[in-house]
């Protein structure tokens, strides 16, 4: 299978993860390991000073890259804000812009991503921008240096998959730096789909994290990604209006 | 004694720096970020920094999330 660079690093594995809703924190070490996933998501958030617990970093082993998200963030100055004080974490400088004013279907600000992007991009961060599932929006961020743009599938946490199948699709064929679909994966088949359109990498946290087994379900996931991305390198066969036998026609017996 | 608020919360504190009241919270320096009155203070500068009636600040660490 062909490597996948983004922000010069290279990943072998294209399922990426993330860290939101585990049970046990102890599950994760376990499910990169299933999984093989080389990039996972956290947040930022006040440290609670009357109770410490473990911290989310005990949990991630060194080698896994680290995607903070800018979540919380409502415009693109509070995503800045956030990615500024994310890296001060010095887990290196890739961020995931989430930019979100829409309580409801928590649908990204696909113009206050830009604006956040622009601006990140030029402090020498590698911006891995969550957008809504457009052209236009996805050719902006191209233009102001993103090192990959994250399409939608379909809601945050709503295990819908890609009811955005066609906009992602039409991003995919026109969009040249990696294009990741992320959020509303909610099944190893919909991840599959996802690689076999030829998306570059999917992220998947609630389906995997919200399982009984997170252990397993991320095995599962990873084993999805890697066979649709076996099939879209390898050419899918061509969809046909009418039959076409698998069986030779000639030689048959004579039935007479 | 100086009223600070930290993490959204007025708190009385009689730290003199921010170093102080990290050690004091017995906070693992290696895993916070700080910020003091909207500027991001680096680890080095903590003990620099005093705390002063008035200040905020805002103590933060990753945690899970999507």
């Amino acid at each position: 299978m062909k490597e996948l660079k983004i922000g010069g690093k290279i990943f072998t594995n294209r399922l990426f993860t993330g860290t939101g809703k585990f049970s046990s924190k102890k599950l994760i070490p376990k499910m990169l390991k299933s999984s093989g996933s080389e990039m996972i998501t956290v947040a930022l958030r006040r440290v609670d000073l009357n109770a410490q617990e473990e911290n989310i970093l005990e949990y991630i082993p060194k080698n896994i890259t680290l995607l903070p998200n800018t979540s919380g963030a409502r415009n693109h100055k509070e995503a800045i804000r956030i990615a500024r004080l994310a890296r001060e974490a010095g887990c290196g400088n890739f961020i995931k812009i989430e930019v979100i004013n829409d309580m409801k279907y928590l649908f990204p600000d696909n113009s206050e991503t830009i604006k956040a992007t622009e601006i990140l991009v030029k402090e020498g961060f590698n911006v891995l921008p969550y957008i809504g599932p457009d052209l236009i929006t996805a050719k902006k961020l191209v233009d102001v240096g993103a090192s990959a743009v994250m399409p939608l599938g379909s809601p945050i946490g709503s295990n819908r998959g890609l009811e955005s199948q066609n906009m992602l699709e039409i991003i995919i064929e026109n969009i040249d730096i990696p294009v990741i679909i992320d959020a509303g994966i909610g099944k190893p088949s919909q991840a599959a789909k996802a690689m076999e359109i030829g998306a570059d990498a999917v992220l998947v946290n609630t389906a995997i994290a919200t399982s009984d087994n997170p252990i397993i379900m991320g095995k599962a996931f990873s084993m999805a990604v890697k066979a649709g991305r076996l099939a879209y390198e390898t050419k899918l066969g061509e969809e046909k209006k009418y039959a076409s036998a698998s069986s030779p026609l000639n030689g048959i017996i004579d039935f007479e | 004694m100086k009223k600070v608020k930290i993490n959204g919360t007025y708190i009385t504190v009689k730290h003199d720096t921010i170093s102080d009241y990290i050690t004091h919270k017995n906070l693992d320096a290696n895993k916070i970020i700080v910020e003091h009155n909207s500027n991001i203070i680096k680890e080095k500068f903590w003990s620099k920094t005093p705390i002063q009636d008035g200040d905020k600040l805002e103590i933060l660490n990753f945690v899970g999330g999507g």
